[in-house]
């Protein structure tokens, strides 16, 4: 019967495809906990005891917490007044100031740090010229507590703003007006009825930054290890890349805590945005509901436009000004600037070949990326069940996880030599390509699936129905409709992966460095004004790669506006 | 307290949303503003809550300036209050919450009604009938419910102005029914002010003791119910509200000679405008066919059976008309006489 061997060919296929997933992405994270309860040989609770009887450790676990809580905080207060501004009012070049504020988006978060420690640099441009105006004045300390909060905030700002600015734009005007009606001004309606409304949305993103926080390690790095500031993150990379007898054990059950914070956070959200309503509405009203007088608005966009040149624009100065110094330290004179450094990135084989890594990686990781994430997002849209929604939910935690967990858990299973072959893996650049796999196939399933989403499934049916089969339907019909959404996600993927530093920082090896991995080794080294010049370059890199884009994509609406 | 818009004008850019607007809203009116979709109703809603600021002209509410001369008092600072299209309920905030807000909020509370906040939202809660629903969230609440909800909260705090922007037209045509009256009935009972802005000239007409109505920015003609379908003054207001035959021919004192017939009409009280323009306005129920055979020829082009009457679709030459009658005994295709 040709209909059972069908059903029987698809069901070993899907099962296969479900090991392959699963032992993929999901065990090697199994492989954290098992170690975390492993001690000498066996189940033993040893590592935990030590973690929770030791009081370092508790500092370490109320460092992260206060870091993490008090940067969101910041950061929504940041995004959220700026959303606000956005939304609401009728600002001048309302598009250019949407654009600025997004730009920590595209910028690694390591790079945005190195170059906040330039602008703070006691002996920096900033500081020299402030002192010509106020001679007693000294730049406050970066490598504090202060300071992280303040990176993190000024570099995480974007998420709370992208997702209260479409909040506050699907809030009904109605629903302010009619509180105007009653009584209200406008400080009270933001009290009183936007801010409640919008409560849900911005538990959502308080939690996307704290998540985003808790799984940062450049920031933390740099700033924190200096000051002797440690939260988990860095924690764990000092265990695993100490070596010492029970490591990975200790390195495992710090992990399981580190994850446990994350969930518990997620839960907490997620009981906070349930007890606040949820708006209906999907349309976004663009229209101002402000009307601001010509005068009021001109200097509404001039605060915002200082405040955006001194937090994204200034500290990328003062990267690039260090970078021309002859050595880190001296006094920003003509005589002590100099070419040098990026000469020498041209000559050093370590920094072309990272490179050249980051970007080959990039490229193949997108691309394997493209192929699971949309089968997976396809199966997961038109075949929605248990099936579908497990290979989703395995797909999904790696990235939901603190990328210094899924570094350890890539070392945990893949450092033992393969069977049969003898080799591992480990050590090579293979490892980074697998790790960028796992932890970015997600982020192709969420655009993919929106795009397939956007398809009917009408059109495949009518495919069908007029003779259309197979991959035949797959490359006529869907592939051209969904093509959009997959490379725009496929873009996301490869900045992602270009820049990545946490999981690469535990998995890189000698002759597979990538850019973070280099930025870092120069700063923590002390050769701050090559990692500067480095990250200049990578800077010119990710804006060509973003001119392209958008030339790309201004070429196909051209195209698309003759036809 | 009286509310006067004078000279009031409005433009958008190029368009002349509202035009040379002169209304006295009189103290207990229930004022309907009434015209088809962008005639610039619902701008002149706006600018009496103070939602824009004319770009012509004053509005006073009582003897107090609230918009003009580049003036404008913002809604919290009036004393109004609005029923929106969309209900506008807070979905955050139970019934109760909803309904107690403005009396809460309003700066033209008194210690005294504010003190006593929880009875009168007993009260108005029994008024709307929402009896048991005091815990619900809007959410949980039916189109009707939240639309009583909405006018309790409206009424709250006492407004010297209740303003309404097509209340009725979420809801379904029985509930729209029970609506209307539930709207008189509360008008009646609470003797506020309402200005109901709607394009529903049969609700405009079963509401309003006086109605506005609007065409391109202007108004065509303010009077009562009776007024504005007897003795419509303009051609727009004898086709929107009356939907009135318009037809061609020449006055002479009282007679009117009908375009294309040999036969003249006796009639009263018919207004310059339409003297003037050489047209008479007749209503469906205004034309009957002529045994005689004299008046205006006419071909019936469709008969439509609706139970107590009939409407009966004409063309005379190139002109459309339409006729309601209760007895018919032609087809479609048949020629015959029209005649008053």
């Amino acid at each position: 019967m040709p209909v059972l061997r069908t059903r029987l060919l698809r069901q070993i296929v899907a099962a296969f495809l479900a090991l392959v997933i699963a032992g993929m992405f999901f065990v090697p994270l199994l492989s954290v906990v098992k170690m975390a309860f492993t001690a000498d040989g066996g189940f033993s609770f040893a590592s935990f005891i030590k973690i929770l009887t030791s009081a370092r450790q508790y500092h370490v676990i109320a460092n992260t917490l206060i870091i993490n809580i008090a940067s969101s905080l910041l950061a929504a207060t940041l995004g959220v007044s700026a959303a606000y501004c956005i939304a609401y009012t009728n600002l001048p070049n309302k598009k250019w100031l949407h654009r600025a504020l997004l730009l920590p988006l595209l910028i690694p978060g390591y790079i945005i740090t190195l170059a906040w420690m330039q602008f703070f640099a006691k002996g920096g441009v900033v500081a020299s010229s402030l002192r010509l105006i106020f001679p007693a004045i000294s730049m406050p300390n970066i490598y504090s507590f202060g300071g992280i909060i303040f990176v993190f905030a000024v570099t995480k700002y974007p998420i709370i703003y992208t997702l209260t600015l479409s909040t506050f734009r699907k809030i009904p005007v109605d629903l302010e007006l009619a509180a105007a009606v009653s009584g209200c001004n406008r400080r009270q309606i933001f009290r009183k009825v936007t801010l409640p409304v919008s409560m849900s949305g911005l538990a959502n993103g308080v939690l996307l930054v704290f998540l985003s926080c808790l799984d940062n390690f450049g920031t933390v790095a740099f700033l924190g290890i200096p000051a002797h500031i440690t939260v988990m993150t860095t924690d764990i990379y000092q265990s695993v890349i100490s070596m010492s007898g029970n490591s990975f054990a200790d390195a495992s059950a710090k992990s399981v805590v580190l994850g446990l914070i994350g969930v518990a956070a997620s839960v907490l959200a997620w009981r906070c945005a349930g007890r606040f309503v949820t708006l209906q509405t999907e349309t976004e009203d663009m229209n101002s509901r402000i009307l601001l007088s010509r005068k009021k608005a001109r200097l509404i966009q001039l605060i915002m436009l200082a405040g955006i040149l001194l937090i994204n624009f200034v500290p990328l100065l003062t990267l690039i000004q260090t970078s021309l110094l002859r050595a880190f330290g001296l006094p920003p004179t003509p005589e002590n600037m100099t070419l040098e450094n990026y000469a020498f990135l041209f000559s050093n084989q370590k920094c072309i070949n990272a490179v050249f890594n980051s970007i080959i990686l990039a490229i193949v990781t997108a691309i394997i990326c493209l192929i699971i994430g949309t089968i997976a997002a396809y199966l997961l849209v038109r075949c929605p069940g248990h099936f579908s929604r497990a290979l989703d939910f395995m797909i999904s935690i790696p990235y939901s996880i603190p990328g210094i967990i899924l570094g350890l858990a890539l070392i945990l299973t893949w450092a033992k030599p393969l069977p049969f072959i003898g080799k591992t893996i480990y050590g090579t650049i293979f490892m980074l390509l697998l790790s960028y796999v796992i932890r970015f196939t997600a982020l192709q399933i969420r655009s993919s699936s929106a795009a397939i989403l956007q398809v009917d499934a009408s059109m495949e049916e009518a495919g069908r129905v007029n003779g259309a089969h197979g991959l035949r339907l797959w490359f006529k019909i869907l592939l051209p409709l969904i093509a959009p959404g997959c490379v725009s996600g496929m873009g996301l993927v490869f900045l992602s992966t270009l820049t990545e530093l946490t999981t690469s920082s535990l998995l890189w090896s000698a002759g597979s460095e990538t850019i973070g991995v280099v930025i870092y080794n120069y700063t923590s080294a002390g050769q701050t004004t090559v990692a500067c010049a480095f990250s200049v370059a990578i800077l010119i890199i990710i804006g060509l790669l973003a001119g392209v884009q958008a030339l790309l994509s201004y070429l196909i609406r051209y195209k698309k506006e003759e036809e | 307290m009286e509310t006067e818009c004078r000279n009031i004008g409005m433009t958008f850019g190029k368009t002349k949303a509202l035009q040379d607007i002169n209304l006295t809203i009189h103290d207990g009116d229930f004022l309907a503003i009434l015209g088809p979709s962008g005639c610039g109703k619902t701008t002149l809603l706006r600018l009496l809550a103070g939602f824009s600021a004319p770009t012509q002209g004053e509005i006073r509410i009582g003897a107090e300036l609230v918009a003009g001369n580049g003036y404008v008092k913002s809604p919290n600072e009036r004393n109004i209050s609005m029923v929106f299209q969309s209900y506008a309920l807070w979905p955050h905030m139970t019934v109760e919450q909803n309904i107690a807000f403005p009396i809460r909020n309003s700066r033209f509370v008194t210690a005294k009604q504010r003190s006593n906040c929880s009875e009168r939202v007993q009260q108005l809660v029994e008024m709307v009938g929402l009896h048991a629903m005091e815990k619900r969230l809007p959410a949980q609440l039916s189109g009707g419910q939240r639309q009583r909800v909405a006018l309790a909260r409206a009424l709250a705090a006492e407004p010297a102005l209740l303003l309404m922007d097509e209340p009725l037209s979420n809801l379904d045509s029985e509930l729209r029914i029970e609506m209307r009256q539930e709207l008189k009935r509360l008008h009646r009972a609470t003797g506020t002010t309402i200005v109901y802005v709607t394009h529903d000239q049969s609700e405009a007409l079963a509401l309003a003791n006086r109605i506005v109505v609007m065409n391109h920015g202007r108004i065509e003609q303010v009077g009562t119910a009776k007024e504005i379908y007897e003795a419509p003054q303009t051609e727009f207001v004898a086709r929107f509200v009356g939907r009135s035959n318009l037809l061609h021919g020449h006055w002479t004192e009282n007679r009117f000679l009908p375009e294309g017939a040999e036969t003249v009409w006796q009639l009263k009280d018919v207004p310059d405008t339409f003297r003037k323009s050489g047209l008479l306005a007749l209503k469906p129920e205004q034309l009957r066919i002529s045994e005689k055979n004299n008046g205006i020829p006419a071909t019936i082009k469709e008969i439509e059976y609706l139970g107590a009457e009939m409407r009966v679709l004409l063309s005379s030459g190139q002109t459309a008309l339409e006729m309601r009658t209760k007895e018919m005994h032609y087809q479609v295709g048949d020629a015959l006489w029209l005649t008053v």
